[in-house]
């Protein structure tokens, strides 16, 4: 008895263990991604998946392939190739020591991709069998609930007729609920489910009459000879240097060079809940020799708010405004629901050989009505009508420890006779100097006029449009213990921009020494300046001109595991703004985060408390949080007050996980916060998260 | 970016006013604003607004020189080839043979606004003994200095220099030309094999380039850094003060592709300017240096240096 009772507490503990590492490392390279992106609602899910799945199918560095080494984002190309011709001329690795032998792969590189990977001299021959798919795969099923806590002024208890004719009221109730249902083989095959319903919309009564809001369903095959892949249902696409075609999220500048390339992966099953970036229908990616040829097609709704032409002569119906939000909650939010059908086509063909990739893609995309957006200074080169067609070239070329990469795409649409269209373009390299010291160098220059709707090409701006600049970056590593990450962006936007009423530039310059003598203790700086141009705040009536706007953040981050039950974390960031119209404002952010795994049982816990101050919201601070699994939370914390949270992981009978996650922020001298419907009456902003994994 | 030109017109010396009235008047003699748009115009003034601060960045009497060192922001106070010389006097202890070099830079590829340079060093039995100087400007401005230095190492982790320089400037008919002899120190410490810090200031007497509004030469101070990462990869960092202006963070790289060729990058801070080129060393004896610095409103400045070893 006591031997089974010891031999219990033995396996509890080293199951903890293993799962507490393996959210630590994942969380840390999402945390090192998702703080640079600037933006509450980001969508990480790819990388997480990506990162778990390698997690528990470590890759064989002895049969991966260029392609599966590039999909865990973390090695270079000039790393990569550095692998595969090491594995040409000296034959298979015997041990994981040797990683040490290679050129251009440094300790960093080596412990961050360690997780991840193996050594075995037996090569895996992947033959798939409905018998050994349907006995080795594996099911997973997510749900969660999200209540608002405080309630807002949107959820007011009116009559129907008020509601019928306002749009300050929501129709559902102030919930979240969110189930996804999925089956894996492998990387090879992926069949499932996900289901949304947004804090507002209604469940299974009203306008929703199926239930959720948002349902997604895919069916996904990967590893043919042939047939490389395919995707049935919703799917994603990500082409080149994703200028022309990208569906999913892509990173952009970050104290991490390597982000600045895109590793295109043709077909991916689509998993989120974002109600726009992904694609409806099917598609197929078919190989013969060094050739491959990408085709796909999709069909779906999207919500826009129909007009009609005023004209005499003819009563069309077309589209002001896309509305890309996703939520459904209010009359005009409901009426707006899929108002639009949009069709989109392509095919790209691909040459690979081991040095060298290029690319050519075309992409048609079209809507039922026309799309006539309201004509402004700043948006008089966007697209209008109702097909827009872009082709493009890509281009990605190891030699030796030189990465040369890039991508040229013009599109081309009509509108009320004329033509109209653009080019873009985007050109790169990644110098791999030595083991500790690696450049990168982008230059970019998207057109005014170019438009592409399903893009994420490296940019300063949301979209990969009007923008010139030229990125340096450079990561060394100085010493044994320390390293330094920098990157500067000199950039222009040569037509105006939404509320900048001129031509304009500015400039991004980040500096982040880093001191981690050992794998447990790491101590980082970071200096980062923004330089943008805006309109001016001083008005006159007259011409509005565009003035400096000068952002620096400063930051102090340690983190210390200081046994295997105990990390702590503490971060001070400063941050100070700076504009000629206005007078200079500030913001504080102190954080304190504590992890604990207790000894013998199946918990982790996760603490914050932060204090916080800034005068503005435009000095607000972005930090990341710890949160459930695939649940992305970088907020920002502005006005004065404090925050925390408590999120506790429950691993129970073998194949389930329980996350419950309570915070709130607590702000000084506030009586309301947010503004119409989202108002909430008070001081207190709480937010809750429960979610169960069962997977088996 | 400060267009400190525009708003604080008291604040300019007189020099740099009269500079700038001749080259508004002789643009505006050639070019017909009446056809400007209002576009063209914005980026006149802006051009003009932003030349002023390049002007005050590199004030009278000092201006970086040889193509190493333009090629990484100038973040170059402890580099140590001849070119040290209009760096840091110190550094010419690096110095081992007899050699002299000529340098060239255009900046923004205005024909008013480029400089050459030279720089020649002498190692002695104890000590290296140098001779230098620039120009830079056209018939209507002309801004030089010519000097000679005495630099030694103090022990084996710890050299000095010193230098004494004629700088002047020169305008057109009326306003004649001005000089005076201005003193310059550097120390460059070496803490390992692999880290160095340079220390150096230009004009340490603040000498006065006109009575009127006190009007002085420009006094720069340079505290720079240099760290070998391995054999190929050298970084440098610097911070310069020039006394009228706001502090300028410089960072540069090189790198060592083989023997004879070198690679180099850097980017300095207010204003924001990057900069790159390579490098060529022929037979040990000959340095070729080429490059460009980059400035987002007025583009390129291109430099070249070339040095030759006895």
């Amino acid at each position: 008895m006591i031997l089974r009772c010891l031999f219990l507490i033995v396996f509890l503990v080293t199951f903890a263990a293993r799962a507490q590492d393996r959210n630590e490392i994942i969380q840390q390279r999402i945390e090192f991604i998702s703080e640079q992106l600037q933006s509450e609602d980001i969508d990480l899910t790819n990388v997480i998946e990506a990162l778990n799945f390698y997690y528990d199918n470590k890759l064989n560095l002895n049969s991966a392939t260029a392609e599966e080494l590039e999909e865990l984002n973390l090695l270079t190309a000039v790393q990569i190739n550095d692998l595969i011709l090491h594995r040409k001329r000296f034959g298979k690795f015997i041990s994981i020591y040797e990683l040490q032998g290679l050129t251009y792969w440094d300790l960093t590189t080596i412990q961050l991709v360690l997780p991840f990977v193996f050594v075995d001299d037996k090569l895996d021959n992947l033959h798939i069998s409905i018998k050994e798919a349907l006995r080795e795969g594996k099911f997973e099923w997510f749900i969660r609930y999200q209540p608002t806590i405080e309630k807002k002024a949107g959820y007011e208890n009116v009559t129907d007729s008020v509601l019928q004719s306002s749009n300050n009221y929501y129709f559902g109730n102030s919930d979240r609920y969110y189930s996804r249902f999925r089956y894996t083989y492998r990387s090879n095959i992926s069949i499932g489910v996900t289901a949304e319903k947004d804090p507002g919309e209604q469940f299974f009564r009203g306008s929703q009459k199926n239930g959720f809001d948002f349902y997604s369903a895919h069916i996904f095959y990967k590893g043919g000879k042939y047939l490389k892949s395919f995707a049935i249902g919703d799917y994603q696409v990500q082409v080149g240097q994703g200028i022309n075609l990208w569906s999913s999220y892509a990173f952009g500048k970050t104290a991490d060079i390597a982000t600045m390339k895109r590793n295109a992966i043709p077909i991916r099953a689509y998993t989120s809940v974002d109600e726009n970036r992904f694609f409806r229908g099917a598609a197929a990616d078919l190989g013969y020799k060094n050739f491959s040829l990408l085709s796909f097609a999709s069909v779906k709704k999207v919500d826009a708010s129909i007009a009609i032409a005023d004209s005499t002569y003819d009563d069309l119906e077309f589209i002001s405004t896309i509305d890309l939000s996703g939520l459904h909650r209010t009359n005009r939010e409901i009426e707006k629901k899929n108002g639009l059908t949009e069709y989109v086509a392509g095919a790209n063909l691909r040459y690979v050989n081991s040095a060298l990739r290029l690319g050519a893609a075309g992409v048609i995309q079209g809507y039922d009505k026309p799309f006539v957006k309201n004509e402004t200074y700043y948006n008089q080169y966007d697209f209008r009508g109702k097909q827009n067609i872009a082709a493009s070239f890509d281009y990605n070329y190891v030699f030796k420890n030189i990465n040369l990469f890039g991508e040229v795409s013009q599109n081309y649409f009509q509108y009320e006779g004329e033509n109209f269209g653009g080019t873009a373009m985007v050109h790169g390299a990644m110098l791999s100097l030595d083991p500790n010291a690696s450049v990168g160098i982008l230059y970019r220059d998207y057109g005014r006029g170019y438009q592409t709707f399903y893009n994420a090409g490296f940019s300063e701006g949301s979209n990969t449009q009007n923008e010139r600049g030229l990125y340096v970056g450079g990561k060394f590593k100085l010493a044994k213990a320390w390293s330094l990450n920098g990157y500067i962006d000199l950039f222009q936007f040569p037509w105006m921009k939404y509320q900048v009423d001129a031509p304009s530039q500015g400039h991004e310059l980040l500096i982040q020494p880093t001191y981690k003598p050992n794998k447990i203790f790491e101590i980082y700086g970071r200096f980062r300046q923004q330089l943008r141009q805006k309109n001016s705040r001083d008005l006159d009536g007259t011409i509005t001109p565009i003035e400096d706007v000068l952002q620096r953040n400063y930051r102090f981050n340690l983190s210390y595991t200081v046994n295997e039950y105990f990390t702590i974390k503490s971060r001070v960031e400063f941050v100070t703004l700076n504009r000629v119209s206005g007078v200079a404002e500030k913001g504080t952010l102190f954080t304190q985060d504590f992890l604990y795994r207790p000894k013998g049982l199946p918990i982790d816990l996760a603490i914050r408390y932060a204090l916080f101050d800034t005068d503005s919201y435009d000095t607000r601070i972005y930090s990341f949080e710890n949160n459930a699994l695939y649940v992305f939370a970088t907020p920002a914390y502005y006005y004065q007050g404090s925050r925390a949270y408590i999120l506790l992981r429950y691993s129970f009978l073998r194949h389930c996980n329980l996350w419950v996650r309570y915070g709130y922020f607590l702000y000084n001298n506030r009586k309301t916060i947010s503004s119409g419907a989202e108002e909430i009456q008070g001081s207190r902003k709480s937010d809750l998260v429960i979610q169960l994994r069962i997977n088996w | 970016m400060k267009y400190c030109g525009l708003k604080s017109d008291n604040l300019i010396p007189r020099t740099t006013k009269s500079l700038f009235h001749l080259i508004f008047r002789t643009l505006t003699q050639k070019i017909s604003f009446v056809f400007l748009t209002m576009q063209t115009f914005t980026k006149v003034l802006l051009f003009f607004a932003s030349l002023f601060s390049f002007y005050h960045i590199y004030g009278q009497g000092y201006y970086p020189m040889g193509g190493r060192s333009q090629s990484m922001a100038n973040a170059s106070a402890t580099l140590d080839d001849v070119w040290a010389f209009h760096h840091n006097p110190a550094a010419l202890t690096g110095v081992q043979k007899m050699e002299i070099g000529v340098s060239y830079e255009n900046r923004f590829l205005l024909k008013e606004m480029q400089s050459q340079g030279v720089a020649f060093a002498l190692p002695l039995k104890r000590g290296v003994i140098s001779a230098g100087g620039q120009r830079f400007g056209y018939r209507n401005f002309l801004s030089y200095k010519a000097g000679i230095g005495y630099s030694m190492k103090l022990s084996e982790l710890l050299s000095a220099g010193v230098q004494m320089n004629y700088v002047g400037v020169r305008l057109p008919e009326n306003y004649g030309s001005k000089g005076t002899v201005t003193a310059e120190v550097g120390l460059l410490a070496k803490i390992t094999d692999k880290w160095k810090i340079g220390f150096s200031v230009f004009n340490i007497g603040r000498n006065k380039l006109a009575d009127y509004q006190e009007d002085r030469f420009s006094t720069i101070m340079r505290l720079g850094s240099s760290y070998s990462i391995s054999t190929k990869v050298m970084i440098t960092a610097e911070a310069e003060k020039n006394v009228d202006y706001t502090m300028r963070g410089k960072f540069g790289v090189e790198y060592k592709l083989n023997d004879n060729f070198f690679l180099r990058g850097g980017f300095a801070s207010t204003p924001i300017e990057g900069s790159f080129g390579f490098g060529y060393r022929f037979k040990e004896l000959m340095k070729l240096d080429i490059g460009s610095a980059y400035h987002q409103v007025l583009g390129w400045s291109p430099h070249c240096s070339f040095s030759f070893q006895f």
